[in-house]
């Protein structure tokens, strides 16, 4: 599937890929914007997505671990059960990670340990999108 | 092609969260937190929008 990279405001010149995403955990669904990052060894859920999902950080606890990004430093609660998410029409469990760092805008990044494990992606950036063809073995 | 419907939307708000139509092309509801976004999203019947966060500046993600 082909999908096309997103300008966003401020530095148009930058180009982001974004996909269409649906989650459901066992008491809530929630459709959202996520990032396909390259970048990112974990995947990870904005704190107010995490609990529309159920999973409050009062739920979830304190932090666990902290960690160090290019953002800043961040704290990481992760959600004891995965997320059923809905990816190009196919759905997939996914161990999410909560982090609270206020520079986080993304609702939801889809990093290293789920997408990249999930499809064989082909960024074509300099063509303006990138190609998602998700594993036939899985589902 | 590359999208730019988001962009344009994005450009009208600075904080807050929003919700948007599949293609991007369409606001379903606005607001400042999420939670009151969810609570308009409810009274128009639950439209499948997809979430986003609004940001005064989307340039400065690297990653996690």
């Amino acid at each position: 599937m082909r999908i096309w990279y997103e300008k966003l405001p401020e530095h148009p010149s930058n180009l982001w890929p974004l996909l269409n995403v649906k989650l459901k955990s066992k008491t809530s669904f929630q459709p959202a914007l996520a990032l396909v990052d390259s970048g990112a060894s974990i995947s990870v859920l904005h704190p107010d997505i995490a609990e529309t999902l159920g999973f409050s950080t009062k739920i979830l606890g304190k932090p666990k671990e902290a960690g160090e990004s290019a953002s800043g430093s961040y704290q990481s609660r992760t959600l004891p059960e995965t997320i059923d998410t809905n990816i190009c029409g196919s759905t997939f469990p996914i161990k999410f990670t909560v982090i609270d760092n206020k520079s986080l805008i993304w609702p939801c990044i889809l990093g290293e340990d789920s997408i990249f494990q999930l499809a064989r992606i082909d960024f074509w950036k300099f063509k303006g999108y990138f190609e998602i063809e998700l594993r036939k073995d899985l589902n | 092609m590359i999208n730019t419907s988001l962009g344009k939307i994005l450009e009208k708000y600075s904080t807050g969260w929003i919700s948007v139509s599949q293609d991007h092309k369409n606001v379903f509801a606005w607001g400042k937190t999420l939670k009151s976004v969810l609570k308009k999203l409810e009274k128009k019947g639950n439209p499948e929008g997809y979430l986003m966060k609004v940001a005064k500046s989307y340039s400065n993600y690297i990653g996690v």
